[in-house]
């Protein structure tokens, strides 16, 4: 058996072996917990996709179908993708550098709750019994990142906590 | 005495004494100047909802209704539960930081719609004291952002 190592396993080893930067999203990711990790890709590919469609007809065509009344104030569609465009930077960058993640999802949280609730209550006034199943989706669609927010919140509080008993 | 000696004694989390509880509620108390901003800011939303208390009782008298009033409701609503969350935490001494960068960024958000896209979303802009709320949002803002992360470093610490 050889002693000397070949050029792919020196590669192997060396990477191994480099120091690896707190400074890097692989580096905070594996810090926290696997539940954590699963809702940060789910959250980051609900930001994604939203972004995509946003650029699309698609949106208007669903709120045609379930006859949304006209999108004023923070539901408009332009103030919508600049606002997931903007929380998309911050809770990524965030979770990169470590500072402000949690601070991050809070305000992500409080700004898309404002969100949903002036959507639905929009809404409220023009829906019929025909758009019971439209609607339902509709509104599952918006309570997936907000139930993936909560649980971010949730872990990452639970994994700052000091660790005196109160 | 009796406490086993291992390679993770250091983990060891003990029951907080009274003194430990006492210093750790200590650091939810604010500082001076974060009371002084509390007050701004705590009268500066006290006007805001005399200001949509008066245009609600407006909506009562008034033959037709306004179609924004649902998304002034909204508004109305999260000022109410942000304002009353956050009193309540510094008035029970627990951390309220977080809380408070919520409510800056809710504010924010607003102040965006209404800046790109709400042109007369401000309650009763006829109203003399509106004016004077208009023209310091500005500085609200700015205290609110300002406030959540001088809490926000005090509870990290």
């Amino acid at each position: 058996m050889s002693a000397k190592l070949s050029k792919e396993e020196l590669e192997a080893l060396r990477g191994s072996t480099e120091a690896v930067s707190p400074n890097s999203i692989a580096y905070n990711l594996h810090i926290r917990s696997n539940l954590a990790r699963r809702c940060f890709y789910g959250l980051n590919v609900c930001a994604l996709a939203f972004l995509f469609v946003s650029g699309t007809d698609v949106m208007e065509a669903w709120l045609n179908q379930v006859n949304a009344p006209p999108e004023e104030g923070v539901t408009e569609l332009k103030i919508r993708t600049l606002l997931v465009f903007l929380f998309f930077l911050w809770v990524n960058l965030a979770l990169i550098f470590d500072r402000f993640y949690l601070e991050a999802l809070a305000s992500s949280l409080s700004v898309y709750l404002y969100a949903i609730v002036t959507r639905f209550s929009q809404f409220y006034e023009h829906l019929t019994l025909d758009d019971f199943w439209p609607f339902s989706i509709f509104a599952l669609l918006r309570l997936i990142p907000l139930f993936l927010l909560i649980v971010l919140i949730k872990e990452e509080v639970q994994r700052t906590k000091p660790d005196r008993a109160d | 005495m009796g406490r086993p000696i291992d390679g993770n004694a250091h983990f060891d989390i003990h029951p907080a004494t009274g003194k430990e509880r006492r210093r750790y509620r200590d650091l939810n108390l604010l500082t001076r100047l974060e009371r002084i901003m509390y007050a701004f800011l705590a009268a500066y939303v006290c006007c805001l909802l005399g200001l949509h208390a008066l245009y609600y009782a407006g909506i009562f008298t008034a033959m037709e209704r306004d179609p924004s009033a649902i998304i002034h409701a909204t508004r109305t609503t999260f000022v109410c539960i942000f304002f009353t969350l956050i009193s309540l935490q510094i008035a029970r001494r627990r951390p309220s930081g977080l809380l408070i960068v919520a409510a800056a960024s809710y504010s924010s958000a607003t102040f965006i719609e209404d800046f790109l896209i709400l042109e007369s979303s401000f309650f009763l802009p006829e109203h003399p004291m509106a004016g004077v709320l208009y023209a310091l949002r500005p500085l609200f803002l700015l205290m609110l952002v300002y406030w959540a992360v001088r809490r926000r470093s005090i509870e990290a610490t």
